[in-house]
């Protein structure tokens, strides 16, 4: 067998974030909605029970189910974000491999804890809920894949509390002939419904099938979700995050916008942001994308979809020059007479700030320009979001997201602290 | 109207030293005129702030390995300036702050308005202060273990102490390890 690995999910994460500093939501269902107020983004398992779907729109869920009793919450991802960086670093206290799969997942190396798996869960799982007040569930197997399906069997099963090892060959096949096609990671239902087509009714039988024949019927990513199964790992841990390859700011309207004018003071509040993620990274973007799109769930508005590139004559990290080519780019894209949902800014081509090569014509930022957004940055940092920004970014943004039930960010504000 | 040559002072070339045709900027001329008359104004050396630096650096605060005179006494017993993090944070991922309202513990020095230190990570023992949960509400409290149970002591004659009986909802959320009081 390989070494084992772990995975590490966080219950329920954000339902969870909300409820350790609101005790008063425990054993409540409580749901978290996505930017704007929109959709259901995560579910207390109390919320689950009731019933209520994930990513379904909120409004559509208050007429299906009786909502009266369920708490909402507006995401805070500023909690969030600050409790996962918390866990992740306990985390890194069990393990010399860490790889932080997303805000409420990682992947633990245990090679070396094999005569002490189950001791060693249980002690994470103990620490990250006392020191966070987060619990998680924790899979062990072979591979990722298998880890994925431990970690399921930890979630659901209160007999596992919290902990579930697939060690073993005869444990393997009996868990993945308990479980569907669709709990198995990266398999949807078409895939499934092909794979049942060909009498693959279950992971196990799939685990079974010869992986040549599916990597040629199918591709070789479903072979190498075979040979996982088969316990011979396929995706190693990565320790080092890959560079980021874009920068994506965007958010829904509260409500539609149809001026220019409010559009243009949109876009350019997320090209700043946008800027600032990437100087936060130290690298400069040498092409832009802007986008807006109408409401595709009125079928009854008129449509329309824009995405407008943008390259910009030399690679920047200056707001100045890239609200500049939002604006270029927001002019070529913008057509009166449509009533906008959503629009956003991606920075692509992104390279070492320190490394942009100068072109014949146009100068890489200047000293005098990095000093600039340096100040701006740390002015920001230091007395909150927006304390300066461009004018471009207008001041009453009344197109601002809707976050209607937002908990206080007790983590990161001295003005929001819990009162206790 | 007036020719400005004809004006003393201002195209005339100076009675008396040498002088020398320069071309300098606008500011800095000016300034070298302003301070030739007598004019000069505190801002005006801003003049010679205004002009873009064509490189940047760093340079380190203390370096021992200089090439010629004497090297810095200090060298050896070089620390890191006092970090406030340091003492206040045993465990970052596991301290979080809170700010009190209460005035049950101002005997222990803990007044409303002051940031309440809470380490999650230590266990609570006998008379330490710790951030409790009783019955879904929050409270600051000495910890003082009775036998079998379990007693929750105010500092403060006003507040009764609470003794915890095994069917209420009880458990500590941290345990309280420093104070910060703005003056």
């Amino acid at each position: 067998m390989a070494p084992p690995i772990a995975l590490v999910d966080c219950n329920n994460f954000y339902a969870s974030c909300e409820r350790v500093f609101q005790p008063a939501l425990r054993g409540k269902p409580v749901v978290v909605l996505s930017n704007n107020d929109g959709c259901v983004i995560a579910r207390s398992n109390e919320a689950k029970a009731l019933g209520i779907d994930m990513g379904e729109p909120w409004h559509i869920c208050r007429k299906r189910v009786d909502t009266g009793g369920v708490i909402v919450r507006s995401s805070n991802y500023t909690l969030y974000g600050d409790l996962s960086a918390r866990v992740m670093q306990i985390l890194a206290g069990f393990t010399p491999d860490l790889e932080i799969y997303s805000i409420d997942e990682a992947f633990l190396g245990f090679a070396g804890f094999e005569d002490r798996l189950v001791p060693h869960a249980r002690e994470l799982r103990r620490t990250v809920l006392q020191w966070t007040g987060i619990p998680v569930s924790v899979g062990i197997a072979p591979t990722k894949t298998l880890a994925k399906v431990a970690n399921r069997r930890a979630k659901k099963d209160p007999a596992c509390a919290g902990v579930f090892v697939l060690q073993n060959e005869a444990a393997i096949d009996a868990e993945l002939s308990a479980i569907e096609l669709t709990d198995l990671w990266g398999v949807a239902r078409r895939l499934a419904a092909r794979l049942r087509d060909l009498g693959i009714a279950n992971p196990l039988m799939l685990k079974r099938t010869d992986p040549r024949f599916l990597r040629e019927r199918f591709n070789v990513v479903l072979e190498r979700l075979v040979l996982e199964l088969r316990g011979i790992p396929c995706m190693v841990l990565e320790d080092t995050p890959p560079q980021r390859k874009s920068i994506m700011v965007s958010r829904s309207f509260s409500r539609m916008l149809d001026t220019r004018h409010e559009l243009k003071e949109a876009v350019a509040t997320f090209a700043a942001r946008a800027a600032e993620k990437l100087r936060s990274q130290k690298l400069a973007a040498g092409r832009m994308i802007v986008f807006l799109h109408t409401n595709r769930f009125r079928p009854q508005d008129a449509q329309y979809d824009g995405v407008q590139p943008v390259t910009l004559p030399v690679a920047t990290a200056d707001t100045g020059r890239l609200l500049a080519a939002a604006e270029h780019g927001l002019a070529a894209l913008y057509r009166p007479g449509f009533r906008y949902k959503k629009a956003g800014v991606i920075l692509l081509d992104l390279a070492a700030a320190e490394a942009v090569q100068r072109e014949l014509f146009d100068a890489a930022d200047s000293p005098a320009s990095r000093a600039r957004m340096r100040a701006v940055d740390a002015l920001n940092r230091r007395f909150g979001r927006d304390t300066v920004c461009y004018a471009a970014s207008g001041v009453r943004r009344a197109w601002k997201l809707r976050m209607g039930y937002l908990s206080p960010r007790y983590t990161t504000s001295w003005e929001e602290l819990l009162r206790v | 109207m007036q020719g400005y040559t004809s004006r003393k002072g201002i195209g005339g070339r100076p009675r008396g030293e040498p002088t020398a045709v320069l071309r300098l900027p606008l500011p800095v001329a000016n300034l070298a005129r302003r301070l030739r008359e007598g004019t000069l104004r505190a801002g005006d050396i801003n003049a010679f702030l205004d002009v873009e630096a064509a490189g940047e650096g760093s340079v380190p605060l203390i370096d021992g390995t200089a090439a010629c005179g004497f090297p810095s006494p200090a060298d050896d017993y070089l620390d890191s300036p006092l970090d406030f993090n340091e003492l206040l944070i045993r465990n970052p991922a596991a301290t979080f702050a809170v700010r009190l309202s209460s005035d049950s513990m101002t005997g222990a020095g803990l007044f409303p308005g002051d940031i309440a230190v809470v380490d999650r990570s230590v266990t609570p023992t006998a008379g330490c202060i710790v951030l409790a949960l009783l019955d879904g509400e929050f409270t600051v409290k000495r910890y003082r273990p009775r036998g079998n149970g379990l007693v929750l002591e105010a500092e403060n004659a006003s507040f009764p102490d609470i003794e915890i009986s095994a069917e209420r909802a009880f458990e500590v959320w941290g345990v309280i390890t420093k104070s910060i009081r703005m003056l």
